[in-house]
């Protein structure tokens, strides 16, 4: 944890709940090694310690590295995962593949989205649906509050539309992580 | 149905959404926050959504409801707001 967190970082770590500690350790990690990847591609042998990146929350809760770039995470059970975007806000989520109940399915998706993902393997579908809903809702900043206005509209192989954004899933394991597709710059 | 009650059906559903280890930090009651003190999910929300609905029948619309309030409403929602949501739903 020395290693990843500075003074500051490390004081809220601390006064975190023990429900949500792991998950904010991982997380914190998680973007700063993606911004350590991302400085590292763009300014080759460009090196920088995990401390020297200062992770702080804006008011509505997305993480942030200072300006620029963006970024996003997610975390769920022992993983976490961190997007970076140099040009646009963005969201990444991750959900474990598990059965819903029907009463689940009629509160979280449109019917329009369940019949989007006839012939796929249903678990997988519902996983990959809400986390597409939560990685836009965390690219507007917004979350989610009522699931079925972020809608799928559209599905082609992994990447999912919801309204203007083009969101990428891949299956990992038991989980399914969905994230905003970084603009052509 | 008293806001006891009320109350007593939230904690229990939230412990079968997200196991024993919410009480950790004590019992919930009307002043705990969903997100700084029980740092439930948007998914656990959902399931929470159904679990009212199945105690309290579907006039309890948690999902419409919470999706009228701003995000820093959402962000500081009590359990305690919740409670006079369906009792006023039963009203």
């Amino acid at each position: 944890m020395r290693r990843y967190l500075g003074e500051r970082e490390r004081a809220e770590h601390d006064a975190i709940g023990v429900r949500g500690k792991r998950g904010h350790l991982l997380g914190r990690i998680a973007i700063k090694d993606a911004v350590r990847l991302h400085r590292w591609r763009s300014v080759p042998g460009h090196a920088i310690w995990p401390v020297e990146i200062a992770v702080s929350h804006e008011p509505n809760g997305r993480p942030t590295v200072g300006e620029w770039p963006r970024v996003s995470v997610a975390h769920k059970d022992d993983v976490a995962v961190a997007l970076v975007d140099d040009h646009a806000d963005c969201g990444i989520d991750i959900e474990r593949i598990e059965p819903r109940t029907a009463a689940f399915l009629a509160i979280a998706f449109t019917p329009g989205e369940l019949a989007l993902g006839a012939g796929r393997e249903a678990d997988e579908w519902y996983a990959r649906l809400w986390a597409a809903k939560e990685a836009v809702g965390k690219a507007r900043g917004t979350g989610i509050t009522d699931p079925k206005q972020l809608e799928v509209r559209a599905a082609a192989g992994e990447r999912l539309t919801i309204d203007d954004f083009t969101i990428d899933t891949r299956r990992e394991g038991d989980y399914v992580i969905a994230w905003t597709r970084r603009l052509a710059s | 149905v008293t806001d006891e009650q009320i109350l007593a059906v939230i904690e229990r559903a939230l412990v079968e959404i997200a196991g024993d280890e919410i009480l950790i930090t004590g019992p919930i009651t009307p002043a705990t926050s969903f997100n700084a003190d029980l740092e439930l999910e948007s998914i656990e929300f959902v399931a929470l959504a159904e679990k009212l609905q199945q105690q309290f029948g579907g006039s309890v619309d948690f999902v419409g409801w919470i999706s009228k309030k701003e995000l820093d409403q959402i962000i500081a929602l009590t359990v305690g707001e919740l409670v006079e949501f369906i009792a006023s739903c039963r009203s």
